[in-house]
């Protein structure tokens, strides 16, 4: 089920700003597992497991992606764009894309062969400047179909590689989209006390900022961010962690120390793999907002390791999908049978 | 057209079997006579009224990868096999061996790059393959050194009558030959779909040393850049303005003579034709209008946007204007006093 998921909400868009166009996608994966859902005005979609207590716990998992935005229509069906959120041009070339107009417009982004670049430009890595994505269209027939303002992604079916690993574009941050899928149905299992709110977050790539209304609008008192890390791939250096061991947890001056060492403890109770990673300063995910909304929300941040990030052929495994669904669910549990105040008082 | 069924093969020169078995396929079912020649080439023979002896050559070979080294983390190693530029290959699937075992060619996220290492295209000796193993001993079950990679790519159309797959070059002269021998045209000539070209053009020289042709048509894929800001002079050809005509590249000087009466062909029949405006890059004609005593060669391509990447682009108006250029150009040949 969670594969199917993931296939399914990365064949499709949720560019940064353009995420409500297909949000209620969601909504057949979490209405199963979940009481209620609503939206806020920026496009995040935050869905609820009724508690019977007043606590209120906060997952946070950005569901928009990084994408490009057309800027010009150019004679013979070419277009020039922009990005939204961090792309590296390099990984754009020679990809096929979708751009998202009136339909749905099939393009390629290409390069010059080899004849007319010189030498030395070939060293170079491409800049969005260099490049166009090349609708096979006549002007005239490309203004019928899209506009200035139009978003595109790169054209990319999800792939099944050995095991469970799996590549598909905008795994950055659908997988832990997936977590939080996979958390709400363990707690339709197990008993909970507290409310849950699964805030699919939007405009993360572009700035943290849905988190910012969606916390505003939960008023948690736990906040669980959920994000990829960077996962271990040849010439990374040695502090990164691997795929399929498990979540990333997160040490740093942002995050909470005692809740992130009471995740620890359920982890090792219950024997969830884990792996640690210190982030001294800013984290660049939803921490960063939901951590300062309103008076203040004590966060953990955990990740699912993924390789090649930002690329269309981002790379995961599925057991860290359900390895730290599950440790989530559990820990949850756990704090529910605990002293909350305590845990965070100082 | 078989282009959709063609372009989604593998064949990376030295490989082509999935190519030379669909081609064998519909040669039979066409009941086109043809041997395979001991490099690998197929060799058809239309027979029909006969001046000369006619040599129509395309390629099934495409340019790919190759297996080099898998490393202890099961990653794998690979070096290029014909001319890739190595900037098309970055964040690509592709399918290694003949199992065609799904992989990704990965590189580092974008917030982990230096300055430097942003300004840089990456070469290939630092690009590997991830197939979503662990282990050197998971991957050596799957992959050897030595098994063929090519590009996932699937066969679209898209635009105003354009197609984009991978592999145009040279499946587009493969489709174009095996309409030919479909046609039954009472015109003699041997079609030859020839192998390892992008490695130097091997199958072509050792078919046209069996055939001895007189006279060697090219069908190619050929390369493209009518793209923005390219200057009008550097363009090399433009899609849909017809089939191309080569008079010079790195590999032959077109006989001058034969290439004026395939313009006179091209007039007299209404079949659109521009000429490839760059002598960069070369084609089987190289070896074929060399061998033995020589032959007179002429070469129809169709032009390919980002040609030798996974996602080249033609235009079916240019691929039937290729078709019907190489048809009436071999009915001249043979045709009555």
């Amino acid at each position: 089920m969670l594969k199917e998921f993931l296939f399914e909400v990365c064949s499709n868009q949720f560019v940064s700003g353009f995420e409500h166009v297909n949000g209620d996608m969601l909504k057949k994966y979490f209405e199963p597992y979940t009481d209620s859902c609503s939206k806020d005005m920026i496009g995040s979609y935050i869905f609820k497991q009724d508690g019977i207590n007043n606590t209120k716990i906060m997952l946070a998992a950005h569901i928009d992606e990084i994408g490009l935005m057309v800027t010009r229509i150019l004679d013979n069906g070419f277009l020039s764009f922009t990005s939204v959120g961090g792309i590296n041009p390099s990984s754009l070339v020679a990809q096929d894309v979708t751009v998202y107009g009136r339909e749905n417009v099939f393009g390629v982004i290409g390069i010059k062969p080899p004849h007319v670049t010189p030498e030395e430009e070939r060293d170079k890595a491409l800049k969005l400047k260099d490049l166009y994505i090349d609708t096979g269209y006549s002007r005239e027939n490309l203004e019928k179909l899209v506009k200035v303002g139009d978003i595109a992604t790169v054209k990319r079916e999800p792939v099944s590689l050995q095991g469970t690993v799996i590549s598909a574009k905008a795994l950055d941050d659908k997988a832990c989209v997936a977590v939080m899928l996979e958390t709400a149905k363990e707690l339709r299992k197990l008993s909970h006390k507290s409310n849950i709110y699964y805030a699919a977050t939007a405009q993360e790539e572009t700035g943290c900022r849905g988190s910012v209304t969606a916390s505003y609008k939960v008023n948690p008192d736990i906040g669980i961010v959920l994000d990829v890390g960077f996962g271990t791939a040849p010439g990374m250096p040695p502090e990164i962690c691997a795929l399929g061991k498990g979540p990333i947890v997160s040490f740093g001056g942002r995050l909470n120390q005692k809740l992130t060492k009471k995740f620890i403890e359920v982890c090792k109770e219950y024997n969830y793999p884990m792996q640690y990673e210190a982030i001294p300063g800013g984290t660049g995910t939803d921490t960063e907002s939901v951590q300062i909304s309103r008076e203040g929300v004590p966060c953990i941040l955990l990740s699912i390791p993924l390789r090649y990030m930002h690329t269309s052929v981002e790379t995961i495994d599925m057991v860290d999908i359900e390895t730290t669904g599950k440790a989530i669910a559990r820990f949850i549990n756990e704090l529910d049978n605990s002293d909350l105040e305590e845990i965070l008082c100082f | 057209m078989f282009l959709k069924e063609l372009t989604e093969l593998s064949g990376v020169s030295g490989c082509e079997y999935e190519v030379r078995n669909y081609i064998k396929d519909k040669l039979q079912s066409i009941g086109c006579e043809y041997y395979i020649d001991k490099l690998g080439n197929v060799i058809a023979h239309n027979k029909g009224r006969k001046n000369k002896t006619i040599m129509v050559a395309a390629h099934m070979d495409e340019v790919g990868l190759i297996v080099t080294y898998i490393d202890k983390d099961g990653f794998i190693k690979f070096q290029t096999v014909g001319g890739i530029d190595p900037r098309v290959l970055n964040s690509k699937v592709v399918l290694v061996g003949e199992n065609k075992i799904p992989g990704v060619i990965g590189s580092k996220a974008v917030h982990l790059m230096s300055k430097e290492e942003k300004g840089k295209s990456i070469p290939v000796d630092e690009l590997y393959i991830d197939i979503g193993t662990y282990s050197k001993s998971e991957t050596e079950k799957l992959v050897s050194i030595g098994d063929y990679i090519s590009f996932k790519s699937d066969y679209v159309e898209f635009g105003d009558d354009l197609i984009k797959a991978k592999a145009l070059d040279d499946r587009a002269g493969c489709s174009v030959l095996l309409e030919l021998l479909s046609m039954k045209l009472d015109a003699d000539f041997y079609g030859v779909f020839t192998v390892m070209e992008e490695v130097g053009c091997r199958g072509a020289q050792t078919a046209a040393f069996a055939l001895e042709p007189d006279y060697a048509i090219i069908l190619e894929g050929t390369i493209c850049a009518d793209m923005p800001e390219v200057k009008e002079h550097s363009k090399a050809t433009i899609i849909g303005k017809g089939a191309a005509l080569s008079l010079m590249d790195r590999s032959t000087i077109y006989d001058i003579e034969e290439v004026r009466k395939v313009e006179g062909i091209a007039s007299a029949n209404g079949i659109p034709y521009q000429f490839r405006t760059s002598s960069a890059g070369g084609n089987d004609a190289g070896p074929i209008h060399k061998t033995k005593e020589g032959a007179k060669a002429v070469a129809v391509s169709i032009p390919c946007r980002y040609i030798h990447s996974p996602v080249n682009v033609a235009s079916k108006n240019d691929y039937n204007s290729a078709l019907n250029l190489a048809k009436a150009i071999i009915l001249d040949n043979q045709k009555g006093e």
